[in-house]
């Protein structure tokens, strides 16, 4: 003991380890972020931003060059011409891409418009496959709050989970601690959707829990949110149905494929004012 | 370049790696943590207080940044720069297995560490395919990305140690 306690770094090092877990422990659930981590985020937000859209762009470029294969059989001057404008149409792709998002987003928002929404840009992603949350550019500056609904073109995103000035972070739908009451929207059965922990698909995949015994459940099922809760509005788009599962023993219901693909999630929208919205309903 | 700058550019390379680029590129969710990577890279090239040192911080940027959990990833990047500190110049520097070695079984114990967390927590998984699809060949790439680290760190710490000594005795 005595050794130990003479070893000034490893006594500081033990104390530092224990203090920081202490912390782990005390910021695990949803909470807003001190100053000093708004402050120090928001700090280097700028450089996340730019690093986010450069690789963004690095990987397009990376995607363009293996989709011009057909190119290597065509002479030198005119691979060089082809390439430009290839270059060119993609540019025009993207563009197209992005205003089709951005379109689908205005739809999204002209559907419901007692809500009121933020758009925002994805800028880091968590390491690794235990916690699936991302960044968000938009904080508490923006009208961001903690448990907003996070959706995109596609459906349900996840939530805010934590608050900064000028940014937030979200747990996605798939991280395996979400769970989301849901109806199925053509049986209108209600029950729960979990996010799973299901390392080497190439897709993801979310479960349907807790519905009645008697449900009629059937692959292609489109799988909305319910409104119960009170943190989603009502039939955002979760996923639809790929495998039902009759097991007694299990108390899973269905294998859902989520409408959302969390993979390359680029533009989100954080909805506020669901207080309106259960004025309204 | 000094120490310090060199720290610095290491960290926020790691850091982009990780948050930024490894999310968008990446084989069934295989990347390797290269915070980790250069943790134990630095702890071996210059002893626990450095390791433990970059580590802290390093892992404390990525808890801010994008992590669940605040203090987690710094915890966990802390203990592995100190333990790999006690290889500091304890065996032959140019042995570039040996951070390899190190880092995929501390990448191993840390995804041992968080899967444990995770059952806890409530998530149920089956143990012995995250072990096969994700843990190991996860540490592997860990590992490998650590063998590459060192390669470039070693002669860019080795050339800053030598001018400080340079200096010094000029003085």
């Amino acid at each position: 003991m005595r050794r130990f306690l003479k070893n000034r770094p490893l006594v500081v090092a033990v104390a530092a380890v224990f203090i920081l877990l202490i912390v782990a422990l005390a910021t695990s659930g949803d909470r807003t972020l001190t100053f000093v981590e708004s402050a120090f985020g928001g700090a280097i937000q700028p450089v996340r931003s730019f690093a986010s859209r450069a690789s963004l762009a690095i990987v397009g470029f990376a995607q363009n060059i293996f989709n011009t294969t057909d190119a290597d059989i065509e002479n030198q001057q005119l691979k060089v011409y082809v390439s430009q404008l290839e270059q060119t149409v993609n540019e025009l792709d993207a563009i197209k891409a992005e205003n089709e998002r951005l379109k689908q987003l205005l739809n999204f928002t002209e559907a419901t418009p007692e809500l009121n929404y933020t758009t925002g840009v994805v800028i880091g992603r968590s390491q690794g496959i235990w916690f699936d949350t991302f960044t968000l550019n938009i904080g508490k500056a923006k009208g961001v709050e903690k448990n907003m609904p996070i959706v995109n073109s596609s459906g349900l995103v996840g939530r805010i989970t934590s608050v900064g000035a000028t940014y937030s972070k979200a747990v996605s739908l798939i991280d395996s601690s979400m769970s989301v009451s849901v109806t199925i929207e053509r049986t209108r059965d209600t029950g729960m959707v979990r996010g799973t922990l299901t390392p080497g698909n190439e897709v993801d995949t979310l479960e349907l829990y807790y519905l009645p015994a008697d449900a009629d459940l059937l692959p292609g099922d489109k799988v909305v949110t319910s409104g119960i809760g009170g943190i989603y509005p009502k039939g955002i788009l979760i996923g639809e149905v790929r495998e039902v599962s009759r097991s007694s023993s299990s108390e899973r219901n269905a294998t859902l494929t989520p409408a959302v693909d969390f993979r390359h999630i680029e533009e989100v929208m954080v909805i506020g004012g669901m207080e309106a919205l259960e004025g309204v309903e | 370049m000094n120490r310090v700058a060199l720290l610095g550019v290491t960290m926020f390379i790691c850091f982009y790696m990780d948050s930024i680029f490894f999310p968008l590129v990446n084989f069934y969710d295989i990347c390797p943590d290269m915070m980790l990577a250069a943790s134990i890279c630095i702890a071996i090239l210059s002893g626990s207080v450095s390791g433990a040192r970059f580590g802290v911080i390093g892992g404390l940027v990525m808890d801010i940044a994008v992590g669940r959990f605040l203090g987690l990833n710094g915890a966990m990047y802390m203990s592995v720069g100190y333990l790999a500190g006690f290889f500091y110049k304890k065996y032959y520097a140019d042995n570039i297995i040996f951070p390899a070695v190190a880092s995929s079984a501390a990448c191993f114990l840390k995804d041992n560490f968080l899967a444990a967390i995770s059952a806890l927590t409530g998530t149920k998984f089956v143990y012995t395919s995250v072990l096969l699809t994700y843990i190991v060949p996860c540490a592997l790439i860990t590992g490998a990305a650590a063998f590459l680290m060192y390669v470039i760190l070693k002669p860019l710490f080795t050339s800053i140690v030598n001018k400080s000594q340079q200096e010094r005795v000029t003085n």
